[in-house]
């Protein structure tokens, strides 16, 4: 090789070190206020992803809901202007509707038989949202869904005589409660506390950590001490930019995506516990409801709940979760 | 002659505690700490403030009873605590969370340090303020405060309220939110313009950033902010920074953001000179937002969001 090869090799060779190769950029939309429990876990695994994938893959992390609710995340996924999200069960069930059934009143009752029965249905939701465009890379558990009302609640009836809160945005769950004798007052969470103050509502369905932080247990200040329903969630990547990954250090980003999902939801769980805590501390009276009581919200849930809620969920589906769960009873009896 | 050395040692405890009080009441006055305020170095002073507070928090052991002279330290801290701690922090990005956090737990609890000696200022002048909000009960806690109370019911609120912002984990410090938001209040009911709109400022960030479940409101974001505008004339950067960092990015429009960040630039520090490091500050701040936009603007094409 001559003087002059050489130069130009080394050139060619310098130029090529100086252009690394394009970092995948995956931008993720959470409702999780900055700075929050989740919020940190999103942060370190933004921090984890790009040593991992020694700066091949960044993590750009939009809290505080700038990105939109649930459905507008959603939205914008199907269309790339976001490639991830994280997301309650409710947003997740719009996806793919069948989620719901893991996170039915009354149905799942303990965080043994929630993990034991998800992790048994996790393959078959994983690959159904992975149809739909959507690759799951934590699941988690949010929290117990609790009543919160400005009078005690024991038994149906006394939900009954108080207006109750409900997302609008569901109105086949507001028809099945209006059918069931409740009176319903269809709102968006920020209505909550205005609602509250003026009397239009006066309870609403919400895990301990969402009623501290949302300051609504200082005017509904009775929480049923029954478990209503599990809130679940989990952090969802559009597959068209998760496919563009090499397989190898996909797995490896998995992997690790997966542990933070962990830590996060006992960091999540330890709020909650510390919620309820000093909710009771300013206040807030926890009704214990016997079994009796508990009974007859049994009653009630299952009475209309399969035939009117669930008509359009795929019932094969349905029966899988059943059997798991009734597994698992077997198996801890 | 027990008795002589008594009335010597008494006369000289006596003067010791008149010329700490002195000292406390010089220092604790605004045009004491404007020596800080209208200096136009921030390294000079982030240098100087540490022994400041040491200094008035060893004035503040020998004279417990000075409302003033605890106000003065508490206000110091916060500060200090705030431009130096909390602000470079913020400003690391996750590769650099460890530190980031250590920073943040640190600021929260210097935040809470400012806070108690506040506390204590105000239990001086009305013995039954802690009673009350220990009870949850701040209208009885307030009833008896007045326009005297001021600077004490906003700086116990800025501590308390900033030492949340560190730790939005903190279950308590996030109950504890409508404490602040009360002690505001009533600051704008003693004085709409106290401290040239900082009342204001305080609610453009807190109706702007606040999700509207929490009491979020942008039409009383924008309200305050040109209150605030008004009541300083437009030369503090600040209210600009607050309603670019809430409104517009939970908006996430760009362009009023970019606008809103320039306006402040644009402000020369020498103007006011009474809040010439605030504004240095603020400006610092306003550059790195400016140029870290794309962390908190999700589109790509920023100038052309609506």
């Amino acid at each position: 090789m001559n003087y002059k090869n050489f130069i130009i090799t080394l050139l060619f060779f310098s130029l090529l070190l100086s252009f690394p190769s394009k970092a995948i950029v995956i931008k993720l939309g959470s409702l999780a206020p900055q700075g929050s429990p989740w919020d940190k876990g999103l942060q370190k695994l933004a921090y984890e992803w790009e040593k991992i994938s020694q700066g091949e893959v960044i993590l750009k992390v939009y809290s505080g809901g700038v990105a939109g609710d649930e459905a507008d995340m959603i939205r914008k996924m199907r269309i790339n202007q976001l490639n991830a999200a994280g997301m309650t069960g409710v947003g997740l069930s719009r996806i793919f509707p069948e989620i719901i059934t893991i996170q039915l009143p009354l149905f799942v009752q303990s965080n043994e038989e929630l993990n034991y029965v998800l992790s048994k249905m996790k393959p078959t939701f994983d690959k159904e949202l992975e149809k739909r465009g959507f690759k799951v890379i934590i699941w988690s558990f949010v929290g117990w869904v609790h009543f919160f009302s400005k009078k005690p609640v024991i038994m149906p009836e006394d939900l009954k005589a108080q207006k109750f809160f409900i997302w609008g945005g569901d109105p086949d769950a507001v028809m099945l409660w209006k059918e069931s004798g409740f009176h319903v007052v269809p709102l968006t969470p920020s209505d909550i506390m205005p609602s509250l103050q003026s009397g239009m509502i006066e309870a609403f369905s919400a895990t301990p950590l969402s009623a501290a932080s949302y300051q609504w247990f200082g005017i509904a200040k009775n929480m049923c001490g029954m478990k209503w329903a599990p809130l679940i969630g989990g952090i969802v990547v559009n597959t068209s930019i998760w496919n563009k990954l090499d397989p190898t250090l996909a797995t490896k980003l998995e992997a690790v995506a997966q542990q933070i999902g962990e830590e996060m939801q006992k960091e999540i769980l330890k709020a909650d516990e510390e919620a309820l805590n000093i909710m009771k501390k300013y206040g807030l009276s926890v009704t214990n409801v016997p079994l009796s009581a508990k009974e007859a919200w049994i009653k009630l849930v299952n009475s209309n709940l399969e035939t009117k809620y669930l008509k359009n969920i795929n019932k094969d589906l349905f029966e899988e979760v059943k059997r798991h769960l009734n597994e698992y009873r077997k198996l801890n009896k | 002659m027990i008795f002589v050395l008594y009335i010597f040692c008494f006369i000289g405890c006596s003067v010791k505690k008149v010329a700490i009080d002195l000292i406390g009441s010089a220092l604790s006055k605004e045009k004491g700490s404007s020596v800080f305020s209208s200096d136009d170095d921030p390294k000079l002073i982030g240098d100087a403030l540490p022994f400041a507070i040491k200094l008035y928090e060893s004035l503040a052991a020998n004279s417990p009873k000075n409302p003033q002279l605890l106000l003065a330290t508490g206000k110091a801290i916060c500060m200090y605590t705030y431009a130096y701690i909390q602000l470079p922090a913020e400003q690391l990005s996750y590769s650099n969370l460890e530190e980031k956090e250590k920073s943040l737990k640190r600021a929260k609890r210097l935040y809470l340090r400012a806070r108690d000696y506040i506390i204590r200022a105000i239990s001086l002048k009305h013995s039954d303020f802690v009673y009350y909000i220990k009870k949850n009960d701040i209208n009885s806690a307030l009833r008896k405060t007045s326009p005297k109370d001021t600077s004490y019911l906003y700086w116990l609120a800025i501590s308390w309220m900033a030492a949340f912002t560190c730790d939005k984990s903190d279950i308590e410090l996030m109950v504890d939110i409508p404490k602040s938001v009360a002690f505001v209040h009533k600051v704008l009911e003693f004085n709409p313009k106290y401290n040239y709109g900082s009342a204001h400022e305080f609610f453009i960030s807190y109706y702007g950033s606040m999700p509207e479940a929490m009491g979020g409101n942008e039409n009383k974001a924008r309200e305050h902010f040109a209150k605030a505008i008004e009541c300083s004339q437009g030369k503090k950067a600040s209210p600009y920074i607050a309603l670019a960092t809430s409104v517009c990015v939970k908006n996430q429009n760009y362009n009023e953001f970019k606008s809103l960040l320039q306006t402040a630039l644009n402000i020369n520090p020498d103007i006011d000179p009474e809040n010439r490091l605030l504004n240095i500050i603020s400006q610092q701040k306003a550059k790195w937002l400016l140029d870290h936009a794309e962390d908190m603007f999700i589109s790509q094409e920023r100038d052309t969001l609506p």
